[in-house]
């Protein structure tokens, strides 16, 4: 829906290329799936963060999650979960941050925002 | 459905112990303090070139001459 309106989608996380999907999947997938492996763009676009002790305990010791397998050594860095819809010019005309992941922008939202940009 | 309702449902099945759900909702409120709070409506895409999953550099510039761009940042796979 939303490449048949004319827009590209691109999904940015943390994590290191080698760990993110299999061969297949990085042949499969249609959109980009981008690794900020330095931190850099999370940075740029405010969203970065360093995981709290208490959190980081309970990823360890209740879920069994090791960030640091997923973003490398030292790494218990994150971005608040957003979606930021882009016109031509980059200037985000719609968008949704919030650091509680349950909380996300609709897609028929993000249509809508695409549908605005290029009048359809 | 809307994502909304489809993430409840999910939450209400995953039924996490109040316990933990503090410890979540505090690590929530630590993050909003620390600022992270990302780009506004109206401003400009900081651009940038990262690796996508076969190791091609994608430009942000060069995708948004193409037409627009959804950009969605996500937590990982896990």
């Amino acid at each position: 829906m939303i490449r048949s309106l004319g827009a590209d989608l691109m999904a940015i996380s943390p994590e290191l290329p080698d760990n993110m999907l299999t061969m297949a999947e990085k042949h499969a997938i249609p959109i980009d799936i981008l690794s900020d492996a330095t931190s850099e763009v999370m940075k740029k676009y405010r969203l970065w963060f360093e995981v709290s002790a208490e959190v980081k305990a309970l990823y360890l010791e209740k879920f069994g999650l090791n960030l640091e397998k997923y973003n490398g050594a030292g790494r218990w860095e994150l971005p608040v979960p957003a979606t930021y819809i882009l016109d031509t010019g980059g200037i985000v005309r719609a968008g949704q941050a919030d650091p509680d992941y349950t909380v996300r922008m609709e897609p028929a939202e993000v249509v809508v925002a695409i549908r605005k940009i290029v009048g359809g | 459905m809307s994502l909304k309702d489809q993430i409840a449902e999910f939450n209400a099945k995953r039924d996490r112990p109040p316990e933990v759900m503090a410890i979540v909702h505090r690590g929530n409120e630590y993050v909003k303090e620390s600022g992270a709070s990302g780009l506004r409506i109206g401003e400009r895409a900081p651009d940038f070139a990262l690796p996508n999953q076969r190791g091609e550099i994608v430009r942000l510039s060069d995708r948004l001459s193409m037409g627009p761009v959804v950009l969605n940042f996500y937590r990982g796979v896990w």
